[in-house]
Formats: structure tokens, sequence, C-alpha cells
């Protein structure tokens, strides 16, 4: 009887603790940690590999370079990194489906590449003005172990150098994740849109805007948004960094940062580090006719000031300060809605959003075709700001 | 009296069976479907009316159990109806909580294959988990209601963990403007979730084993404002993240509102396995809960040992949770029972409660 129950349980103790049926070897995994999406054209290898009948039967739709980090090995503190190495390495495929060219990279690389740690995916222009969006990030949104926490990025030319380089020691894609804490520090930079935030405009056919992140030989640097148009999910146009401020500041969005202009009577730099921000954009609606209103509330304080005069304690001044800085916040505004309507034609500003909460009854009939219809939806401005303080020292001299 | 009726519950116990009873598999699937039901985001204020019917078909069921003390609906539904409907009714109930159980063991087998276990057989996650079910339900319903008292403080912490962490996608714009379109769309949204967390008919048989029946209607209120407040936080915190075109398109949008964000300074970056895992106890404890149910039925309706039950049912589960072929013929099975419980637990209670007072049966 005992030697029965001993039996019993070295069976089950063999069949329960032996090990797990999805265990790989971490080591052994390339992790995915970018991916970059361009119009389709194959890198040098490819070539080569096609040349030799590394090929098969696909549609030339575009290229996806995958980001891979080389794991660091057991050794610890006494590893050689040579500031110039580099802890990461892509490959490119060129296909018509993302998932299949995930897949061709089987047959270039032992190690199977998993998508638990996919942290970017970079969008190049020429592709995004081509194809839709939702198609392009279907197969990362359907995945199992692709997060979507995943950020989107546009990029004006070609995606793939985006991945190229980075400062030494860096990875491009973490770089690309980790930049969005500087919000606190600059305006010209768009709030995350992570894939679980894109779904839901995509879906509603809503426009929205996509970081940009554009490359040099050795550097890259976030510059302005691209505008999506929800309807055809397809890349309309870019804002630069200065309209890109504008929108940041229509939506109340930014968490710090600058605001630089001159006093028009003698051409003094005036700089403001903005504290807190907000906006309310409020649609009024009489008959047919919308318009709205965009009133912002923002506190800082001097950031750096040029003046003749010196004491800037004086209320006068500061007001005077105040003034300007609001003239050029508004003139700032003007110019990024111009670029909205008559440019771009698309709300990219969460005018529509305020308009479905503040009468939903008549977003109901001007949902449709909505981007059209704000195109010549009259707005008006109304800035408040106050400076209240002034660092460590109130006088400038000469 | 072959099931352990020697056990007693007291009102706590009974209101945390109840409660775990109904937080379900559901959970994960409850924003997706009242919203395509209803197209606005005020579907927590459906979930809040579904809430307040659950709550009233709840107290009809206690009232009509509490005219029976001490017994279960196996047995007393023959004294309203008569032997042999009241024999028929029994097994379609019966037969329900172990669809019930069937379904709550292939929805976490699905998620448990796609999101945490990929590649590990299905017959090893069920096996374990329907084992283990069996050796608690032994145990009897005194044993089950205190694995439940076991592991609700890990998982009420765990889930209103995730959903705090969760603000940080969290857009109060996505809930707004509330009734923008009126009622009509928040009505047609209460049928999912009446579907979804009805939690009266646990009470048929709950009410039997209660030490002092005459609390029944509180642990029913308790019940409901427990699960109401569960299924809207869910719902909540997923539209807030996803907007409401965003969770139609998910399958499971609640596990993918977790997947959304990354946490970086605490010990933990991603809670998605957590919830999971810490969920596949949740729902363990409602298939516990239906399994052991189905059986007392069984041995009650048939005089038979509670215990041979437990075993005769234990394969048919099995075999009922492998019957969907694919994860729309389980979605399927979910809405098909969902109409069943309105039937057999919204709309029958409220004629058995007339008949039995016309007729006396009862005290």
């Amino acid at each position: 009887m005992r030697l029965w129950k001993v039996w019993i349980s070295g069976i089950a103790i063999s069949i329960l603790l032996s090990g797990c049926w999805s265990s790989f070897p971490i080591e052994e995994l390339n992790m995915e940690v970018g991916v970059a999406l361009d119009a389709a054209e194959e890198t040098e290898s490819e070539k080569d590999f096609e040349e030799k009948g590394g090929s098969y039967p696909k549609r030339r739709k575009f290229s996806c370079t995958y980001q891979f980090i080389i794991p660091q090995g057991s050794g610890g503190g006494s590893q050689k990194n040579t500031p110039s190495s580099k802890n990461y390495y892509n490959m490119t495929e060129t296909g018509d489906s993302v998932f299949e060219t995930v897949r061709e990279l089987a047959l270039r690389t032992r190690r199977p590449p998993i998508g638990h740690h996919l942290k970017t995916i970079v969008i190049g222009e020429k592709l995004a003005r081509s194809a839709n969006l939702s198609e392009l990030i279907e197969f990362y949104s359907r995945d199992n172990d692709i997060r979507p926490s995943v950020l989107l990025y546009l990029s004006k030319g070609r995606a793939r150098e985006v991945f190229e380089n980075a400062l030494p020691g860096q990875t491009p894609a973490f770089v690309l994740e980790g930049i969005f804490e500087n919000r606190e520090r600059t305006t010209r930079i768009w709030k995350p849109m992570t894939m679980a935030k894109v779904i839901g405009p995509l879906h509603g056919k809503n426009s929205f805007l996509l970081q940009n992140v554009i490359a040099d030989d050795k550097e890259t640097k976030l510059a302005g948004a691209g505008a999506i148009k929800g309807e055809t999910g397809k890349l309309v146009g870019f804002l630069n960094e200065a309209e890109l401020e504008g929108v940041v500041w229509l939506t109340g969005q930014g968490h710090g940062g600058v605001l630089k202009t001159y006093d028009p009577k003698n051409d003094k730099l005036i700089t403001y580090e903005i504290k807190s921000m907000k906006s309310k954009i409020k649609a009024n609606v009489k008959g047919e006719d919308i318009s709205f209103h965009v009133k912002i509330k923002s506190t800082g304080r001097y950031g750096e000031v040029f003046s003749e005069d010196a004491v800037r304690l004086d209320e006068a001044i500061v007001k005077y300060d105040e003034e300007t800085l609001q003239k050029h916040v508004i003139n700032m505004l003007q110019t990024t809605v111009k670029k909205l309507q008559e440019d771009l034609h698309v709300d990219v500003a969460e005018f529509g959003s305020n308009l479905r909460i503040q009468h939903p009854k008549i977003w109901q009939k001007m949902k449709d075709n909505w981007d059209e219809r704000f195109s010549h939806i009259p707005v008006t401005y109304e800035v408040d700001l106050s400076i209240e303080g002034y660092g460590a020292s109130y006088t400038t001299t000469e | 009296m072959s099931a352990g009726i020697k056990d007693r519950l007291t009102a706590v116990q009974a209101t945390i069976i109840l409660s775990n009873y109904t937080i379900a598999a559901g959970i994960f699937t409850l924003p997706r479907t009242t919203v395509e039901a209803s197209g606005t985001p005020d579907v927590w204020i459906s979930i809040l009316l579904g809430g307040v019917i659950s709550f009233i078909t709840g107290v009809i069921i206690v009232k009509l159990s509490q005219r029976f003390p001490g017994q279960s609906v196996y047995q007393y539904i023959n004294k309203i109806i008569g032997k042999p409907f009241g024999k028929v009714i029994g097994v379609v109930i019966a037969g329900f909580f172990l669809c019930i159980a069937a379904y709550e063991i292939r929805s976490v087998q699905e998620v448990t294959a796609f999101f945490l276990l990929e590649g590990t057989p299905t017959l090893a996650l069920d096996a374990i988990f329907l084992w283990i079910a069996l050796y608690l339900c032994r145990g009897g319903i005194n044993a089950i209601s205190r694995m439940c008292i076991l592991i609700v403080p890990i998982t009420w912490a765990i889930f209103i963990g995730v959903c705090l962490l969760s603000f940080e996608i969290f857009d109060l714009n996505n809930l707004r403007p509330v009734l923008g379109e009126g009622i009509v769309p928040v009505l047609r949204g209460i049928k999912p979730t009446i579907v979804t967390f009805t939690a009266g008919e646990a009470m048929l048989f709950i009410v039997a084993f209660m030490d002092k029946p005459q609390k029944a209607v509180k642990v029913i209120m308790a019940g409901s404002l427990i699960s109401t407040f569960f299924y809207i936080m869910a719902v909540v915190m997923t539209i807030g993240a996803f907007r409401v075109e965003g969770v139609v398109t998910r399958t499971w949008p609640l596990l993918d509102m977790v997947r959304s964000f990354e946490v970086n300074y605490l010990i933990f970056e991603r809670f998605e396995s957590l919830l999971l895992v810490i969920w596949i106890v949740q729902i363990f404890c409602t298939f516990c809960i239906a399994f052991y149910a189905a059986s007392l039925g069984v041995s009650q309706i048939f005089n038979k040992s509670f215990s041979n039950c437990l075993l005769v049912l234990l394969p048919i589960v099995y075999v009922v949770s492998r019957l969907p072929q694919d994860v729309n013929a389980l979605f399927t099975l979910g809405t098909d029972l969902g109409n069943w419980m309105v039937i057999l637990f919204v709309l029958l209670p409220l004629p058995l409660l007339v008949i039995a007072y016309l007729r006396r049966a009862g005290s």
C-alpha cells in the first residue's frame, strides 16, 4: 500500500513538475523592439537573395524593417562595450503581408522573433500617404504577443533610417519610446499615440495626429506631426514644429515648455516658461451656424528676458509682457488653424470632439464629412497668460 | 438527503458566494457586447439598470425560496407545480448550471491559451481545473464558500488596483456626453448586461443553506451591488481607454485595456498576466459554484448520492465545454445561455411565486 502511494506521487511529480510546455530560453529569442514600415524598396542583401532565388510570390507593397536587440551576455559588468558598438541590429523584408514578412525572417535567422517587447512602429511618409493606416497596423493589433501599448510614429523620409542611428549606447526604438517624458520640457511634442489610442479614431473615421520623427546620418529628431485623415486612414500632410506647438496650445495638452517672443517696442527677447496650460473649446451653435471659441489659460514664469529698463517687479511691466505673449500665442493659434482648415482640411485639434460633447444632436447631423465642414467654421481665441514668477534674478543689466 | 444539507452559511458567506458567482468570464467581453448593442458610451447606465433588474428578480427568487426553508429549488418546485413538471424544470435548471460551468471553463481556456500559455495543450489546462473543482465540491458548499472568501481579497485588490493604474490611459471625453443620444440606446444595452450577470439563480439553492434565511434579501442586495460595481468599473475604464469605436474592435476589451499601458514606477511593468492568473481563480470559483449547483440538482431530483453525481457530471461538463467549434460558437453559447437565463430566472419565478401563493404551498 505504501509503495503504491510512492509510485503514484512519483508519477504525479514527474508529470507536473517536469517543466513548462511553452518554455524557451530567453537568450535564444530575437526580441523585436521596433518596426519601420516603408514603401517597398529592397535592401542590398534582399536584392542579392532574390537574384539567387531567395524569393516567393508576392506583391511589392512595403518593406518592414525589424529592429532586434542583441542580448547582453551573462558576463554582467565585464562587458567590453566600446562606445561605438551597437546593441541592436536591423533586418528588412519586403512583401505584402506584415505577418508573412516576420515569418520570412525565420529563414534568415535561427532565433525566432518575438513581439512581447515591441515598443515603437515608425511609418514612412511615402507608405503612409498611399496605404490605409488601419491595414498597416492590423497585424500588430491582432497579435497576442504584441501589446496595444506600442507607440506609433510617422517619418518624413524613410522610416528605416530612423532606426539606423542613435547616440552611442542607445537603441533607437527605446529612445523613441522614452522621449515622451520630455513633454515637460517642450511643447513641440505631441501626446504619445499608442495603438490603443489610434484604433478608436481609425474605426470612428476621425482625423488625428501622429508624432513625426526625422533622421540624418547620425541622429534622429522629433519634428512636428503628421495628420492622418480619418475617412481614408491616410497621411495628408505634416505640421512643422511651430504648428504642432499651436495644436498643443489649442488642446491644452502641454505639460511645460517655452514660449518665446520679441517685445515689439524695442525688439528685445521675452521667454516664458510654461508651468501649466489649460484650454477650453466652446462650440457656439446658432441655428445652422457653428463657431468655436477657444479659451486658453496658462501660468508660468520668466525664463529669459533681455531688457534695458531692468526692473520686472513692476506690475505694469508684467502686464505688458503678458499681453505681448498673449498676442504671440493668438498669432500662433491662427496660423495653425489656418493650416488645418485651408491646407490640410483636417480637424486634429479636438474641435469635433467638443462639438460632440456639447451639442450631441448637432454632431449627429455634422459628423459625416466633418473634416470638410470644419474647414469653414470660424474660430475665435482668448488667451489668458499670467506670469507668476521671476526666477532667481529680477533684473537684467546690459 | 444526500447532499450535505448540514452545511450552513452565514449571510456574509452567502454574499461572497453570490458575488463570486456573478463576477466571472463575462467581464472580459461585457464592454464589447454592451457597446455593440447600444452604440453609446452610456452603457454604464445600462449596467446600473441591469443591476437593478437583477436585484428585483433576485428578490422574487428569494421570496420564493423563503417559503420553503431548508429546501433548494429542485425540491420545492415539485410542491408548486407538481412532480412531473417540477422534475422537467428541475432538470432544465440543473442543465443550465452545467452549461454555465462548461461555458466558464471554455472561456478561461480560450483566453489562457491565447494570452498566457500559448502552446500548452488544452487538456492540461482543463484537467487540473476540473480535478481540483471536483475535490473542492466534494467538500460541500461550506468548503466552496471558504475558498471564495480566501480569494476575494486578492482578486478584488488586484482588479481594483489594475483599474486604478489604467487611469494613465483614461480619457473622460470618451465617456461624454452623458445621454447624448437619449435613453433608447441605453435600454438596448440592458439585455447583454442581464445575460452576463443576473445573480438571482444562485439564490435558488443558496437560501436553503443559510442559517438565517430571513437575511437573504440583504444578501442579494449586497451581491448585486458588488457585481454591478465591478462590471461598471470594467466598462468605464475600457471605454475611457479605447473610445466606443475602439471597444467594438477588440475581442477581449478588458484584457486589451490592461495590455495598453506599461507602468515604469512599480515592480511590475505589465499587469495582464497578473490579472489573468487571478481571474482564472475567480472563474474557478464560478465554475465550482455552478458545477455544485448542477450536481446538487441531479442528486436531489433523482435521489442519488451527491459525490457520485459529481463524478458523473465531471466528464459531461468537459464534453459540453469542448462542443463549441471556435470562439464565435463560444460567444453564441454565451448569448444562448443568457436567453435561457432570462426565461428561467427573470420570467419564470414570478408566476411560480404567484402559484405557490395561490396553492398555499410552503409557509
